[in-house]
């Protein structure tokens, strides 16, 4: 890996001052959620006035938050390392962007709820994200100012690729617990378990997309004629052969045990992310 | 028969060139470059080409077929 030591002030200034304001926005969030949380209880009736501005600077101090977590994005994937700490922070950081749109749901619904509901199950909900949110930026922001850490020239395709399939490995196991706390009954009634099972599985697939257009598009920009080497392409063979396995095996397991009394949608994506995570080990074993 | 072959101690002979810099001469990745070191991937006919093209020497004297028992 090549390291460019050249001074680039410029660079760091702008990491400090995103870093720094996304931070302030956050930490303004928390103070209003708190201050809004004991405003609003039952039969409280309307917000003050200075209260009622505060809360709408929310929206756009997310927001700022929000395009901070895409910076922090462009600058991660211009530097994937191929190390799987490197790729479980862009993990982080893009699951953390996802659940700034959530903030904003569970915000309305509060304010929508409050007067004839409870809605502690929602505050506690947006201070854990707030939190998450919060300890993303701070470690993005201070990677920011660690010059080697984010101006390192990327590993080159080699790192994209052995980074796309850690990232396939979590989302796979992000899947699997998904699918089995849907059903589980623990999150959501049971007749919602399907609705619920699908929106998860997207929601553990949506950083694995996003890092596979970004692979595609940097092949497209390098001109490289493919997007893996012919080893590469070897072990993907390999892993996609080996990867057909746990079909045969969780269908018999489940006859076995007469579950198909389940709903598909449990088997079909159960299945996709089991050989998501076969896939992916088979190609990160391959090339250890 | 096992597919023996030289490219390690050729890149030490051109000026210690690492596994990196000889990847990215013929367009590969590093771990390809170690692993056909190692004997553990067999290269396309033309990755072998690229390597010869690179060290500037035939290919039967960068890759040799060996027995088994001569490699051990």
């Amino acid at each position: 890996m090549k390291i460019n030591t050249a001074a680039n002030p410029a660079f760091n200034r702008r990491g400090a001052v995103f870093g720094a304001a996304a931070i302030a926005c956050l930490a303004y969030c928390l103070t209003v959620f708190f201050i809004l949380q004991k405003a609003l209880a039952p039969g409280s009736g309307d917000l003050s006035g200075a209260l009622q501005a505060a809360s709408l600077a929310l929206p756009p101090a997310l927001l700022a938050a929000g395009l901070f977590h895409v910076y922090l994005l462009a600058k991660l994937l211009k530097s994937l390392t191929g190390r799987f700490i490197n790729s479980l922070f862009v993990l982080l950081v893009i699951g953390s962007g996802i659940l700034l749109v959530s903030d904003i749901t569970l915000l309305s619904d509060i304010g929508k709820e409050y007067n004839r509901f409870d809605v502690s199950g929602q505050w506690a909900m947006l201070y854990a994200f707030t939190a998450f949110h919060l300890a993303v930026v701070i470690i993005g922001a201070a990677l920011l100012q660690k010059r080697k850490a984010l101006t390192a020239d990327s590993g080159g395709s080699e790192a994209v690729y052995i980074s796309v399939h850690h990232i396939a490995l979590i989302s796979g196991v992000l899947g699997v617990a998904g699918v089995f706390l849907a059903m589980s009954g623990a999150a959501v009634p049971l007749r919602y378990a399907a609705g619920f099972m699908v929106v998860l599985s997207v929601l553990a697939l949506i950083p694995l997309v996003l890092i596979l257009v970004y692979w595609r598009l940097r092949a497209k920009r390098k001109k490289e004629r493919t997007m893996m080497d012919e080893k590469q392409f070897s072990d993907t063979a390999i892993a996609a052969l080996l990867a057909a396995l746990p079909v045969y095996i969780l269908v018999c397991t489940l006859d076995l045990l007469s579950a198909f009394s389940l709903p598909a949608s449990f088997f079909i994506l159960l299945l996709f992310f089991i050989q998501l995570i076969v896939f992916s080990s088979v190609v990160l074993f391959k090339n250890r | 028969m096992k597919l023996h072959n030289n490219i390690r101690r050729l890149r030490f002979e051109q000026d210690e060139m690492s596994q990196q810099e000889l990847a990215d001469k013929i367009g590969v990745s590093r771990m390809t470059i170690y692993s056909i070191e190692k004997g553990n991937y067999v290269p396309s006919t033309v990755l072998a080409l690229k390597i010869a093209q690179v060290f500037q020497r035939p290919v039967e004297e960068i890759f040799t077929l060996l027995p088994e028992k001569e490699d051990n």
